[in-house]
């Protein structure tokens, strides 16, 4: 008997282990809207060492390129070979720094025209799932940013914020299967809806057999549901299939922008 | 010890996925690395320690990402229960037995998570998105998992835990 009670033991934590879990999905599930205490204090624990780390890994890498190389050198190249290096890591800084600029005058010059509230945000976090595709921000209610907002750069459309700690938010990328944009095709006016298809590729869902639309067509944004500005560019037309029987075209999106290059986004607070 | 050394295994593999030094989205590497921390622990570690460490793995993976609460605790703890359940009787000291079961993990881990996806209606994967991110996973878990488990077997070492299964010198 004691054998048996033994044997079952493991099979009985493991169901109580799903339970819990699956309650949790549950009740989750049904907050949807909702971000969890758990939440908040996770992305507030984990991304300021993410961004500590970050930088650490940066001066890091400028005391190797630095220093470090220039160890084994012969001594007669020292002071030349540490001259250049120097001098070059001047160039690169200054590159750098130019090219971050060039960005942040695009980004601002587009905020300055249209969105004279929007702030602007760094990527600091990925999501930990390979299975989703989202990034984390370093600004977050304390900021005056709230769920549901629309995150673009100066490119085009980027995604939505879906939650919020107070110094950083979650944002969810177009190319994720749980995100929705109504959207209209800019030449014809035919209306879709954008979703997540794969990670490179969006899809617009629902749009008339009948409707007129080519390969390189701009898509934008429609406006309904009050989360994406109307007319922000989301992509083009990547492919359009025609289906023998149904109702809609099969059109893939390509987004406007690099989602894998992200670096500075703006946060469109209406 | 034992708790530390795996808070800090836990920690430092979400750190790493959480990371865009080191994974990007869309079509960048990703690799889940917490997965690699639960099989290292039901392999070599008893049944108890495999669930309860494999469910809150899970959820501190939920906890930092945009999926459902619980969906990623669900899937750790069924993969540690699978693992643990067929490596009893395995010699799991053998690097190739480690790789294997770390392919099956994925296999089940992938598995669990389509089959919530599926019972709770949520936006469900496409094929491709689930053929490629499978792949790529059990491609970069093969790569991986070698490393992961001689710094997992190090660090127990030094701190000096005993596994529960196995003995404690290692092939690897």
């Amino acid at each position: 008997m004691k054998a048996l009670t033994e044997r079952w033991k493991p099979i009985v934590l493991l169901l109580c282990l799903l339970l819990l879990a699956l309650a949790l999905t549950t009740f989750n599930t049904r907050l949807a809207p909702q971000t969890s205490l758990f939440e908040r204090l996770g992305l507030s624990v984990v991304m300021p060492l993410q961004q500590a780390i970050a930088s650490l890994a940066q001066r890091l890498s400028g005391v190797w390129n630095g220093y470090i190389n220039l160890m084994h050198v012969h001594q007669e190249n020292v002071r030349l070979q540490r001259q250049v290096e120097v001098l070059q890591g001047q160039l690169t800084h200054y590159q750098e720094a130019y090219v971050q600029q060039q960005r942040l005058r695009e980004l601002l010059g587009f905020r300055a025209l249209a969105f004279p509230q929007a702030v602007v945000a760094e990527v600091v976090g990925i999501d930990p799932s390979p299975w989703s595709e989202m990034v984390t921000i370093n600004k977050g209610s304390r900021d005056s940013l709230r769920k549901d907002i629309a995150v673009a750069t100066h490119q085009g459309l980027v995604g939505r914020t879906i939650e919020m700690a107070p110094h950083y938010a979650t944002v969810l990328l177009l190319t994720d299967r749980r995100s929705a944009v109504d959207a209209l095709i800019q030449r014809t006016r035919a209306r879709g809806i954008v979703v997540g298809k794969t990670r490179r590729l969006c899809e617009l869902r629902y749009v008339d057999l009948h409707a007129d639309i080519q390969v390189g067509d701009t898509v934008v944004a429609s406006g309904l549901g009050e989360v994406y500005p109307k007319g922000l560019l989301i992509g083009t037309v990547a492919a359009v299939h025609q289906k023998p029987q149904g109702l809609f075209h099969e059109v893939e999106v390509q987004p406007a922008v690099d989602l894998a290059q992200l670096e500075e986004v703006l946060v469109l607070v209406p | 010890m034992f708790i530390v050394v795996y808070a800090t295994a836990v920690l430092l593999a979400l750190l790493a996925q959480t990371s865009p030094l080191l994974f990007t989205v869309g079509p960048g590497l990703r690799v889940d690395l917490t997965l690699m921390v639960v099989v290292y622990l039901s392999l070599f570690w008893g049944w108890k320690r495999a669930l309860v460490l494999g469910f809150l793995t899970g959820l501190s993976q939920d906890v930092l990402s945009s999926e459902v609460l619980g969906l990623s605790a669900l899937s750790k703890t069924l993969t540690a229960f699978v693992v643990h359940t067929l490596s009893r009787h395995v010699h799991v000291q053998s690097l190739t037995v480690q790789v294997l079961f770390t392919c099956l993990a994925v296999a089940v881990d992938t598995l669990a998570r389509l089959v919530v996806l599926i019972v709770f209606q949520l936006p469900s994967l496409a094929l491709s998105i689930v053929f490629s991110t499978f792949v790529q996973q059990t491609l970069l878990s093969i790569l991986l998992a070698p490393c992961v488990y001689y710094g997992l077997h190090s660090a127990m070492q030094y701190g000096h835990i005993r596994p529960d299964k196995g003995s404690s010198h290692g092939t690897l």
